[in-house]
């Protein structure tokens, strides 16, 4: 089967399972937390998979075993048809290439201390460190504009940027060395309406020109509704419901996912519309 | 306003309120002469985005902004009925606020008990056994259960929506007429949020206290505002009743905000709007 093939598997979780031992002792004792609790999941090429869920769920959890910024449990996390919960720190380097995040707050997950061109490179000097400056030079312009700071002076500092041109310059950074995945751990929760919209857009228009794939964790619903293909929806550690993004916002099976889209704001319009209608 | 009933009253009224900083380069206005009308029992949401001067704005009111940093003017500031000065070094009387991180807003070596009949004390020359009872009859007023046990709780130890109710029982020991509420669920999940959301209207029900909604979720306002203002580079450029959030928006920068807000029921072709129309307001 050719690389790119739609409906290739990218991504396969399987029963993953993440447990923080208990810590302390007499009263200060804590129980062993069951953060991730049997999850699996998959992600195709192309696709746009949401994990969402409420603070303690264990969404980021899944998120940082899939980066493999902690190790999990047990279960397996198979990228690119290898088990990356067993490969060394050497074999996991060669994987990071293909492997990328963006961070939920642009203010933290920039190094303040490093000029902005800099920072988009750095992945180039690290997974193609033979390259030559000037060539290097020239993708990071090409990546600047591609995420709409063409004009942005690469001497600048984070903190002479605003948040959504961060979150920018962090995008710019992990797409630079061409990933197949990128996880977005809220990577927009952070952001203005107005500015969380043109991320978005952004991402989606990404998306399509270099044929990248996201796992996408979030909290909000209708920034799931937005970008994702299929969600998958965690509560204490296990996945309450999973399905295409329309029909499990549109007809949830379940009564929690039922109670998280109820909460979700600015249903007032349906609602009056609906108690007009049943009187 | 067109159709308010003769006989109800205002919670709160501002007219040509002027926040200004004091810099090294001297003064630098950012909230630039707004009029704010909330009547008794009902809230008004003041959304903007971050810098709109919407948080200003609401501290300034509360008499919260030092006057060392901030020069307030304003034509009239006036809380039921009973009219302030602007930057004077006292609390504005009859108001009270809560904020986004019931953690930061909670004194963390302090049990709540303790923080309540403080606060209690202080207001009402409350002590001991009847501070006490005061306090119990707050955290019961925020639905908070077992409450005698949660007096002698810390902060930690409680889940963040609970934290909030604490926040809005010590706001409640102040008897307010009119409740800044700025941002208070956005640091709380969405079913917590819709939960205090239920409690803040309920209370306000009770009450028959006005309430300042400052968020910059316009979903969220749409739910709990009555009427609503729009802040942008510290003016309001809209206003409305509540269903000026769901597509009855006039202003270029109202619609660019409604646009790109997505929403959980539909999904659009694309959110961003482009900013033309940003140099015909400034």
């Amino acid at each position: 089967m050719s690389e790119n093939a739609p409906n290739r598997v990218l991504l396969r979780a399987q029963d993953l399972v993440k447990v923080y031992p208990a810590r302390g002792i007499g009263r200060t004792r804590t129980r062993e937390v069951r953060a991730v609790d049997g999850v699996s999941f998959d992600l195709k090429v192309g696709e746009t998979l949401a994990i969402v869920g409420e603070s303690g769920s264990g969404k980021s959890t899944v998120a940082n075993a899939v980066l493999r910024l902690h190790d999990v449990t047990s279960g397996s996390i198979e990228f690119d048809g290898k088990d990356i919960t067993k490969l060394s720190r050497g074999q996991m380097h060669a994987i990071r290439r293909d492997l990328q995040v963006v961070f939920q707050d642009p203010y933290e997950s920039l190094d303040p201390r490093m000029r902005l061109g800099d920072i988009v490179a750095e992945p180039l000097r690290i997974h193609s460190p033979d390259m030559k400056r000037s060539e290097r030079q020239e993708i990071v312009r090409e990546m600047m504009s591609l995420v709409g700071l063409g004009s942005m002076p690469l001497d600048r500092y984070p903190h002479q940027l605003s948040g959504g041109q961060r979150q920018r310059v962090g995008i710019a950074r992990a797409l630079i060395i061409e990933p197949k995945l990128v996880v977005c751990d809220e990577a927009v929760s952070a952001l203005d309406v107005s500015v969380q919209a043109q991320v978005l857009d952004l991402l989606s228009d990404l998306k399509e020109r270099l044929g990248l794939s996201y796992l996408f964790i979030t909290h909000d619903l209708a920034v799931v509704r937005q970008v994702a293909d299929r969600v998958l929806v965690l509560y204490h550690g296990q996945v309450v419901e999973e399905g295409m993004t329309d029909e499990v916002l549109d007809h949830p099976r379940e009564e929690y996912t039922r109670n998280l889209i109820a909460a979700v704001p600015g249903q007032r319009a349906e609602r009056e519309r609906m108690k007009k209608e049943t009187v | 306003m067109t159709n308010i009933a003769a006989d109800a009253k205002f919670a709160l009224q501002v007219r040509n309120l002027r926040v200004s900083y004091r810099s090294d380069n001297g003064p630098v206005e950012i909230v630039h002469g707004i009029d704010l009308d909330v009547l008794e029992g009902k809230t008004l949401g003041l959304v903007g985005e971050s810098g709109s001067g919407k948080s200003i704005t609401g501290k300034a009111v509360m008499g919260l902004l030092g006057r060392r940093m901030f020069d307030i003017t304003a034509d009239k500031l006036e809380v039921a009925g009973t009219e302030t000065t602007p930057n004077s070094p006292k609390l504005t009387p009859g108001a009270a606020m809560i904020f986004q991180n019931p953690f930061t807003s909670l004194n963390p070596s302090f049990t709540v008990g303790d923080f309540l009949t403080d606060v209690i004390r202080h207001r009402h020359g409350l002590k001991g056994a009847a501070a006490k009872k005061r306090a119990l009859e707050l955290l019961d007023a925020v639905r908070i259960p077992d409450a005698a046990r949660k007096l002698r709780s810390y902060p930690h130890q409680m889940s963040g929506g609970q934290q909030q109710r604490v926040v809005i029982a010590v706001a409640l020991a102040l008897e307010p007429r009119v409740l800044i509420a700025d941002e208070p669920t956005t640091a709380l999940d969405v079913t917590v949020q819709a939960k205090i959301i239920e409690l803040l209207n309920e209370l306000q029900k009770e009450h028959g206290m006005g309430m300042v909604f400052v968020s910059h979720d316009l979903s969220l306002v749409s739910d709990i505002a009555d009427s609503v203002a729009v802040m942008y580079r510290g003016k309001i450029v809209e206003r409305g009743d509540w269903g000026l959030m769901t597509g009855a928006a006039q202003h270029p920068y109202t619609k660019m905000l409604l646009a790109s807000s997505p929403s959980v029921r539909v999904r659009s072709q694309r959110l961003s709007v482009s900013w033309d129309f940003e140099e015909e307001l400034v």
